[in-house]
């Protein structure tokens, strides 16, 4: 293989070369040494590492542990004095405009002179009429549950307002469908889906697809029942976290989203870009209605109360007042 | 039960000095003198077999297979020598100045050995066809052997040999 240097020549040369190296006397005390100190150091450091960790451990279960509902502090927001218009002399009807049971009042005002401007809180319980006849159900699905979605903050939205069909606010319109009980929205930004189950829905049923108050990120409305020509209306809207949720009223608030027309009672709801506004009335005759107003705000933690106004309505308008006035509706499958 | 993990860890610790002890007598010098024609300074050569001896004592009771705690103990010597180059060539590249030669205080054994021509011969052999020629042919380690140490082929090993064998071949006779 080489013929200059054979293998047993070269382990001849390298003991031979390296023979006179001898170990140091105190190497092993050395080495004994270095054993120590490595063994002193070990200790402080694995117990060391041991906090560091139960640290991380304590840390990343605080991070990642769920919240309780029953932890969280929910402080029902003060009712703010708002500014109505109240006939002078409305006599029994005033009761159920602002606080009354209202179901069998609806006793025209009699002839006020001038409107003056009382300040009364905004409804928190019993802002709409209701009467005992109605179906209690399709009232809970509006009206109970959890509100929005949170603080977590939504993106920023293409248009303001959005454009036809545009839930998630990323300006393409969005496929809202049906499956089961459930109404589903497919949303264009990342493709997921959001669904909310809606155990009362009553089928076929209708929605609309409008921004109603003009933040970029339209709401769904569904009709979820029927009964005695009242309908009742759940309102879905695009969340944070990109999911699909009921707006329900906050603090409880008994917020009805309703319209029809029942006897002496009847209900409806607009929306113009600002907000909701949910109409309820009341009449004795069934031509004239004493009706009042509530401004409705669509905030990321649900159905805001607002403004309470009052007025009369009568004649050809009561169809217009008591109907859903949001958008168009259309038949949802 | 802290008690018998107390009473386990202890006669580790016992087991791993007297291995230690055992492992001392029987090969310190012979691996001494392994790291010796490993590295470039031969005074280095003993502090870097008491570390291994120290590593392979820290990890006695991870160690799988006892029987093998002198080619573990190669081993460690193998890869601490390399380390040992490679720090030693970075502080050369970023030496400042070249330090005047000082009496060495290891006059005697190590200069004879630095002045060995095979040594002189080995130091000029790249890494690896050095590591080669010293386990196979000093430290009479077969090729399988040899390869589980330097973390190579078989084939790589005879590579190696062959061509440190040829250099040191013209080397040597260059010298003659």
């Amino acid at each position: 293989m080489n013929s200059g240097l054979e293998p047993e020549e070269l382990t001849r040369l390298l003991r031979a070369a390296v023979e006179p190296i001898r170990a140091s006397p105190d190497a092993l005390h050395q080495i004994r040494a270095g054993v120590e100190r490595r063994r002193w150091w070990r200790m402080p450091l694995m117990a060391t590492g041991g906090v560091v960790m139960a640290a991380l451990i304590a840390l990343a279960f605080v991070a990642v542990r769920p919240q309780s509902s029953s932890e969280q502090v929910v402080e029902p927001a003060g009712p703010p004095l708002v500014s109505s218009m109240v006939e002078p002399t409305a006599g029994p009807s005033a009761g159920p405009s602002v606080g009354g049971g209202g179901s069998g009042g609806g006793t025209r005002p009699s002839g006020g002179t001038r409107p003056q401007h009382t300040t009364t809180p905004p409804p928190t319980t019993s802002s709409t009429p209701r009467t005992g006849t109605t179906p209690s159900s399709p009232v809970a699905s509006a009206t109970t549950g959890q509100g929005g979605s949170g603080s977590l903050s939504l993106p920023s939205p293409a248009h303001r307002p959005a454009l036809a069909n545009d839930v998630d606010g990323d300006g393409t319109a969005d496929t809202v469908r049906l499956n089961g009980t459930k109404v589903e929205v497919v949303f264009s930004r990342g493709g997921k889906a959001g669904s909310v189950d809606l155990p009362n829905l009553q089928l076929p049923t209708v929605h609309a697809v409008v921004d109603a108050n003009g933040d970029g990120f339209a709401e769904v409305l569904v009709r979820t029942s029927s009964r005695d020509n009242i309908d009742e209306y759940a309102l879905l809207r695009y969340a944070a976290g990109g999911v699909l949720s009921q707006a329900l009223p906050v603090g409880g608030a008994n917020l009805r989203l309703s319209a029809g027309v029942r006897d002496d009672s009847a209900f409806g709801f607009q929306c113009d870009g600002s907000g909701l506004r949910l109409i309820s009335g009341t009449s004795s005759d069934g031509i004239s209605y004493q009706t009042v107003t509530t401004a409705v705000q669509i905030t990321s933690d649900g159905l805001v109360a607002g403004q309470v106004t009052q007025e009369m309505v009568t004649g050809s308008s009561v169809g217009t007042v008591f109907a859903p006035g949001c958008g168009t509706f259309s038949a949802l499958s | 039960m802290p008690a018998r993990s107390d009473a386990a860890r202890s006669a580790v610790a016992r087991d791993a000095d007297a291995a230690l002890t055992a492992l001392y007598s029987e090969h310190y010098r012979s691996l001494v003198r392994l790291a010796a024609l490993l590295l470039d300074d031969i005074g280095l050569c003993e502090e870097v077999v008491q570390d291994a001896y120290i590593r392979v004592h820290g990890a006695w009771g991870r160690l799988q297979d006892r029987d093998k705690a002198l080619a573990y103990l190669r081993q460690t010597v193998v890869n601490l020598a390399r380390s040992t180059l490679r720090r030693r060539l970075v502080a050369l590249k970023h030496a400042p100045k070249p330090m005047p030669d000082a009496a060495s205080a290891e006059e005697g054994a190590y200069s004879l050995v630095e002045r060995a021509a095979v040594v002189q011969a080995l130091r000029e052999l790249p890494r690896r066809q050095r590591e080669a020629v010293v386990l196979r042919y000093y430290a009479d380690m077969s090729e399988a052997d040899a390869a589980a140490v330097m973390g190579c082929s078989v084939g790589s090993v005879k590579a190696y040999t062959s061509r440190g064998l040829a250099a040191l071949s013209g080397k040597l006779e260059g010298l003659r």
